[in-house]
């Protein structure tokens, strides 16, 4: 498994992913794509679709990228990336390429989640050989905050605001990663950016397998969690403790917890910590909303333990 | 009389806050304003400006060269140095811009850090001697900076009379107040595209964000309970067409709004809306393309596109508003015109129009009439038997809502009878089609002719436009005329179907026609040739992202072609 020392020795034999972008101060989708990049030794590929790696990434006169990188259409990186697997397989079946090079798309929660998932699914169930990296902020962030479907019940967003009789968000968040698991594709994984080293070994754990794998990696954003610049770390951090991002795999349809936490630790601890549930604990409802977030997440765990239980890597 | 102020500074120091902050204070004092935001596509740094123009009558166009220029970053001293008038002042962080006369260098962030603990409060700072050198009455002032920033007001009211109080007072002359309270309102266009929607009765919104159409559907967000809309984010542009139709079948009012990609996606379904007969309003905000293109920045790409997009051949209603002010008049007549005629109607905005702000007359509903076009419970109840595409004189079937009557309301995206069911039975296509079409004679009696300024074009060089350019235009026109009276100006709001001969006959006795759009093709003229034999003489393009501003048009007709 990858090292600390191993990921920093490789960035400095050859950076992959620069800094000098302009991704916001405290922004938490460079500490992802980096270790993302750093824990694939063989030369890679990357696509990304419009969003705020995109734009802030591959602005003139500069590119934050030092490895090939395709900007494509906001609902197409899973199929443009197909393509480019397609083609690469071509040139190795003809014998005009030796190398084993990988192919990876960084693409945000809109992308994924919502407008990318039909893409995606197709690319899963065709079986290209692509990890899809979702760094998932819980929002359209690029274009100001928008709801998406990764966005957390009662977060609030430009498109679901808080209002008198609208507490925010009045939907629950997709379950995207088991969404991608009913697929049977080798590798899926939830990851936070709080835990970089297990990020790194999902990675690659991840690049034994050949065919699609996929991570979901909660990526902390300060401006649209209206959270300050100094606390991404400790924002996905919390999110793993109280069990709301709870960091797992399934691995050729096994389950595995990586990290329990010992402690019970209420979702609200969390949730209060930021601004996009500010109006909770003004709100007179908002205990009630509360205790039904929790709920939701005690269920969602609760699930995952007996999935754990009976297809568990040991069962 | 007028007066242009450019507050400039970089993504995240709040140049749109400052800017709305002083539209307000220009708007309640009584001032005719237009406030153009251009910016960059990125979240941190790049170039913000906010351009505020100050008049004594109503303007609808930006300007290239600004009387005051408040710069928060070197930057922008550099890049908006350049576009000054004679005698300009300007205002700025210390460093920011070369001292000299009538440079007024403040060491805002300090002030704004040290004195409030609040570096974000730098530009505040710099409004507040903005204003004062404006003569504008700090109350009034700090009002707007409570309107805007709400409980967070404090610290920036604080900074606001640091700034007035380090600036010299009062450098221009000020117009009288040219309206009174109440009279008048401040939108943007994307404001009046919402509002429009609210007052024609829109029921539903599906959307998928894309700027610059995503405006409009957080206006509509925000209003949602208040005034009985649905609105829905959906997963892609695909969906939101698809869940619009749907909610029209059902007898809502439906709208979309997205912009020149998201359209690309709505194609199938502008199609389908074609075929089953059912009304959709599209608002199609445009930018630069192809694919991504500039995400924030303005353009008049899509003309040819929205007009001829879907496969198939059916009618559609395209109008592309002159102002805000026309925007919600628009957006109402093509609701109803959708309703009416059973077409989808698109409503052709741009980043310009959707981000303008504005000063016009109180907007009125009742100009623009709403009628029911959906069968009532009485009127079903009288009918023996119902055939959802019944043929008529007009090609428009009576159109009934599922579920509220005995009757079967059948539609069908294979070509169908008039019942709705699938045929292909050739005579029953033919007819259908023809049906269909002839819908579009209605819609043409119901649209503009452009109209034309002066009114006689006799033996003139007229400028031709469509939408968001008009106040560029006009104003144009009006300036080349003071030197020689040999221009005019006619503009496009409603694009198709028009009555074309009507059109020609208009133009016919014009000396020539120049186009000017912000396209390379120069799409109008293309379309205006096709259908009139009249062929523009040159075409004045832009393209670069930004409006045209009046001294652009200017120049251009007189540079040789």
């Amino acid at each position: 498994m990858p090292s600390i020392k191993v990921l920093a020795e490789r960035e400095e034999r050859g950076v992959r992913f620069t800094g000098g972008h302009t991704l916001c101060a405290g922004c938490a989708e460079p500490m992802v794509v980096r270790t993302v990049l750093n824990a694939i030794p063989d030369p890679v590929v990357v696509a990304s679709p419009t969003g705020c790696l995109e734009v802030a990434t591959s602005r003139f006169p500069g590119t934050a990228w030092n490895v090939p990188w395709i900007h494509v259409a906001f609902e197409n990186a899973a199929a443009v990336i197909s393509g480019v697997e397609a083609a690469y397989k071509v040139l190795r079946k003809k014998g005009l390429l030796d190398k084993r090079v990988r192919f990876v798309v960084f693409a945000g929660d809109g992308g994924t989640y919502d407008i990318g998932l039909q893409a995606l699914s197709g690319a899963l169930e065709r079986g290209h050989d692509f990890l899809y990296v979702c760094l998932n902020n819980e929002a359209y962030m690029n274009t100001g905050v928008q709801r998406s479907s990764a966005t957390p019940k009662c977060a609030a967003a430009t498109t679901a605001p808080v209002g008198e009789a609208i507490p925010g968000k009045p939907q629950e968040r997709k379950d995207l990663t088991e969404i991608v698991a009913a697929h049977g594709i080798p590798y899926v994984a939830q990851a936070a950016v709080s835990h970089l080293i297990d990020l790194a070994n999902k990675v690659e754990r991840a690049m034994n397998y050949e065919g699609p794998k996929f991570i979901n990696v909660l990526t902390t954003c300060p401006l649209g969690w209206r959270t300050p610049r100094d606390s991404a770390i400790q924002q996905a951090k919390q999110a793993v403790e109280t069990r709301y991002w709870p960091l797992y795999e399934v691995i050729e349809g096994r389950y595995k917890i990586n990290y329990k936490p010992k402690e019970h630790v209420p979702v609200e601890e969390w949730l209060k910590t930021q601004g996009r549930f500010r109006h909770l604990f003004r709100d007179p409802q908002g205990k009630e909303l509360i205790a039904q977030i929790q709920a939701e997440v005690d269920r969602r765990w609760e699930l995952l333990l007996k999935k754990e239980q009976c297809f568990g890597v040991g069962g | 009389m007028e007066l242009v102020v450019r507050l400039a500074g970089a993504a995240g120091q709040g140049i749109q806050s400052l800017g709305e902050i002083l539209a307000r204070s220009l708007f309640r004092s009584g001032f005719f304003l237009h406030g153009e935001l251009s910016y960059h596509s990125r979240i941190r740094g790049g170039e913000n400006a906010f351009t505020v123009r100050l008049a004594d009558r109503p303007v609808f166009a930006t300007r290239r060269d600004a009387d005051l220029l408040v710069v928060l970053t070197p930057e922008m001293g550099r890049t908006w140095g350049e576009r000054l008038r004679p005698g300009a002042w300007v205002v700025a962080e210390e460093g920011a811009f070369p001292p000299g006369p009538r440079v007024l260098g403040l060491p805002a962030l300090r002030l704004a850090r040290e004195k409030l603990g609040l570096p974000l409060a730098q530009g505040v700072v710099l409004l507040g001697a903005a204003a004062r050198l404006l003569g504008l009455d700090l109350d009034r002032v700090g009002a707007a900076v409570r309107e805007v920033f709400g409980a967070k007001s404090e610290p920036n009211l604080q900074a606001l009379a640091l700034g007035w109080e380090l600036a010299p007072p009062q450098a221009w002359e000020l117009p009288s107040p040219a309206f009174a309270a109440g009279t008048h309102m401040l939108l943007t266009g994307g404001q009046a595209v919402g509002a429009g929607a609210i007052a024609a009765g829109c029921r539903y919104l599906a959307s998928y964000p894309m700027t610059p159409g995503t405006p409009v559907m957080e206006f509509l967000a925000q209003r949602a309970e208040r005034y009985g809309l649905v609105v829905e984010q959906a997963e892609d542009e695909i969906a939101a067409i698809n869940m619009a139709l749907g909610a029209a079948y059902a007898g809502a009012r439906a709208m979309v709004t997205t912009s020149g990609g998201g359209f690309a996606l709505m194609v199938e379904g502008l199609s389908l809306a074609g075929m089953i007969e059912t009304p959709v309003v599209i608002h199609l905000g445009q930018r630069p393309g192809p694919a991504t293109g500039l995400p924030t920045r303005t353009a008049q790409e899509n003309l040819l596109f929205a007009l001829y997009a879907g496969h198939g051949e059916f009618p559609r209603y395209l109008t592309a508003p002159a102002t805000p002010e026309a925007a919600f008049y628009a957006t109402m007549k093509a609701f109803e015109l959708a309703e009416a005629f059973q077409v989808p109607a698109i409503l052709l905005t741009d980043q310009f129009l959707v981000d303008s702000y504005v000063v016009v007359p109180a907007l009125d509903p009742a100009r623009v009439p709403m009628r029911e076009h959906i069968l009532s419970l009485e009127e079903i109840a009288q009918m023996e038997h119902y055939e959802r595409f019944a043929l008529t004189s007009t090609g428009v079937s009576p159109r009934a809502v599922p579920g509220l009557s005995p009757h079967l309301v059948l539609v069908d995206s294979d070509e169908h009878d008039f019942y709705g069911r699938i045929t292909e039975d050739l005579a029953i296509r033919k007819a259908m089609v023809e049906k269909r079409l002839k819908k579009e004679e209605g819609l043409r009696e119901a649209t503009d002719l452009p109209e034309a300024f002066p009114e006689s074009l006799r033996g003139r060089t007229v400028l031709l436009g469509w939408g968001s350019t008009f106040g560029a235009l006009r104003e144009a026109v009006e300036a080349l005329n003071a030197e020689e009276d040999r221009y005019a100006h006619v503009h496009f709001q409603d694009l198709w179907p028009l009555r074309w001969a009507e059109v020609a006959e208009l133009l016919e006795p014009a000396r020539e026609v120049i186009t000017v759009e912000g396209n390379v093709w120069g799409q109008l003229g293309k379309l205006l040739r096709q259908e009139t034999g009249i062929r523009p003489m040159r075409h004045l393009a832009r393209y670069d992202g930004r409006p045209f501003t009046p001294e652009d048009v200017v120049e251009g007709v007189r540079r040789a072609p």
